[in-house]
């Protein structure tokens, strides 16, 4: 594994079409064992990786000569029983001076394009100092990924405790500026939030619904803290609040993320 | 995120407003946290006899937004998403919201807010029971719901707001500071909301001064409390029992200043216990522009 794309098997290629005032990415990934639950279910924090990248790559094109850093997602997961592959779809719902948001769609190629999900990603425009990533035009990055190991399920990420789970800031984890990528803090959200609800429950649980915001950049480590805090139960699943913590920065709060999590049997 | 041209007028809100109505009461308002409620009447609660996410909505963003923008001071803010989790929807007693600025940067201000009901029992807002130093538990106060706000922040500008007009005259004491007639009908009917395809998530609803922000734009609570309510009449259709919001991810394109807004629903699942939408707001006097889109979750 080389970075969270590479995890994902995520295949990402721009929509040739020069009608578009904004720039469309399209996008392709599998389902497999690295990102569902134990019983088979699509993880929503996945999801929301993906969303991550396939909206982050939009945004950031779409903000040239800057470029951007996720500032918060929001999705909803229709259903968590995807075949699969994957499809993905992003485009630029507004792009301001200081802000691009972006729209993305999440379809199973495997139940003839049925929506899975839709999400939203609003970033924040940065000028960088060594300059925005370069990239031919029209974007293409695709078939470099089938048949790779997509390496350890759910990032290895650990139970610390009841509430807490643990993920270790390692280079591979980290994107273009140092960072803990934002689709890892998502699910690192998920896990924390699903795992508070099964140490509860004694039931497993799967992760649907997610809202993550970025507050800080997790950069030191090495352990990164996601520490959940149940609300209540309501007829569609548990409501679940999870900061998410750079423990070798005090404790810095990186994200605040606020998941629904659905017991299952 | 629409950028702010109009002054403020000096009579804002006017007398006949809806914030009026819902009889808001700021109890405190710091520069890194703030709290204010809202008592819940039948006229703000939906079809369960609960109060509405709508009402919850608007406000947290007026809470939301009072203490973003102290903590931008000196400079002013605009909107960008709110999100709302509901997890249980009191019919009576006081609904207080307890807001805490989560990051205050250079572009952006986050808030998170916790919403508690205090039953009728534990006495009133205008009493000024809730004061800072009351604690939740001694009055058997229960978590209902937590939501978040996100503000991008802009250099101020002349005709920007006054904040502290809408503090209490103390600037941290409680008491009712948008004194108000109430509702006479239930909060749907006095917004003149019209259900033009229940099926579908379309509503009109006009841009009056009933219903304007400072800069004569539909108010952001208020943009939430239709969102809320186009999801409901959608999903209501395809759930086939009554279900009403209880997860809001909305995220604020443009200010609606012409009117009327139109909406529209697109079902992403529904049960017999739940639903998903995406609701899309436009300004169909201003050339159908999109000003919102907001992730709907309604349950039964």
């Amino acid at each position: 594994m080389t970075n969270i794309g590479d995890w994902l098997q995520l295949d990402l290629w721009e929509q040739p079409d020069g009608a578009a005032e904004s720039p469309v990415i399209l996008g392709s990934a599998p389902i497999g064992r690295h990102i569902t639950t134990e019983s088979g279910l699509l993880r929503g924090g996945a999801v929301a990786a993906l969303v991550d990248c396939v909206g982050g790559l939009g945004a950031g094109l779409a903000a040239l000569p800057g470029w951007v850093v996720s500032t918060n997602l929001t999705q909803r997961v229709g259903r968590l029983d995807a075949v699969g592959p994957l499809s993905l779809r992003s485009e630029v719902l507004r792009a301001g001076r200081n802000a691009v948001v972006s729209a993305v769609e999440v379809r199973d190629e495997g139940r003839h394009l049925a929506l899975v999900a839709d999400g939203i990603l609003t970033s924040a425009i940065l000028e960088f100092a060594g300059g925005a990533p370069t990239h031919d035009r029209p974007f293409r990055m695709v078939d470099s990924r089938v048949g790779a190991d997509p390496g350890p399920q759910d990032l290895g990420i650990f139970p610390v405790d009841a509430t807490t789970v643990g993920l270790e800031l390692v280079p591979d984890l980290r994107n273009p500026w140092g960072i803990l990528h934002g689709g890892a803090s998502a699910l690192l959200a998920d896990l924390a939030a699903e795992h508070a609800v099964t140490s509860a429950s004694g039931r497993p649980s799967a992760t649907a619904d997610l809202v993550v915001h970025y507050m800080a950049p997790g950069r030191v480590g090495p352990l990164i803290v996601g520490r959940a805090e149940r609300i209540g139960s309501r007829p569609d699943g548990e409501v679940v609040r999870v900061r998410i913590l750079d423990t070798g920065a005090d404790d810095r709060l990186m994200c605040l993320a606020i998941a629904t999590v659905r017991p299952q049997g | 995120m629409a950028a702010i041209v109009r002054p403020v007028p000096p009579d804002y809100p006017p007398e006949h407003h809806f914030l009026r109505d819902l009889a808001l009461a700021v109890l405190e308002m710091g520069t890194e946290s703030g709290r204010a409620g809202l008592p819940v009447v039948p006229e703000i609660c939906g079809p369960g006899g609960g109060v509405s996410a709508g009402a919850l909505a608007t406000l947290v963003d007026v809470v939301g937004g009072g203490l973003a923008a102290r903590a931008a001071q000196p400079d002013w803010i605009a909107t960008a998403d709110l999100t709302l989790h509901v997890v249980d929807a009191p019919g009576d007693g006081s609904v207080v919201a307890s807001a805490q600025v989560l990051r205050a940067g250079r572009s952006t201000v986050v808030i998170g807010v916790d919403l508690d009901h205090f039953p009728a029992a534990a006495g009133t807002l205008d009493e000024g029971a809730f004061d800072a130093s009351t604690a939740a538990a001694d009055l058997d106060a229960t978590r209902i719901a937590v939501a978040t706000m996100t503000f991008a922040v802009l250099p101020r500008r002349e005709g920007n707001p006054d904040i502290t007009k809408f503090e209490s005259s103390t600037g941290a004491g409680s008491g009712r500071i948008l004194a108000g007639g109430g509702f006479g009908r239930p909060f749907v009917d006095e917004l003149g909301i019209t259900v033009v395809d229940a099926a579908a998530g379309e509503l009109e609803v006009p841009i009056e001064d009933y219903v304007h922000n400072s800069f004569a734009a539909m108010q952001g609570g208020i943009v939430a409390l239709v969102a809320c309510t186009a999801a409901d009449v959608a999903l209501t259709e395809a759930c086939g029992i009554p279900v009403e919001t209880r997860d809001l991810q909305l995220t604020y394109l443009a200010q609606a200043r012409v009117g009327p807004v139109r909406t529209g629903a697109a079902v992403l699942a529904a049960n017999r216990e739940c639903g998903s939408a995406r609701v899309t707001l436009v300004d169909a006097g201003n050339g159908g522009r999109v000003t919102a889109t907001a992730g709907v979750v309604a349950t039964r």
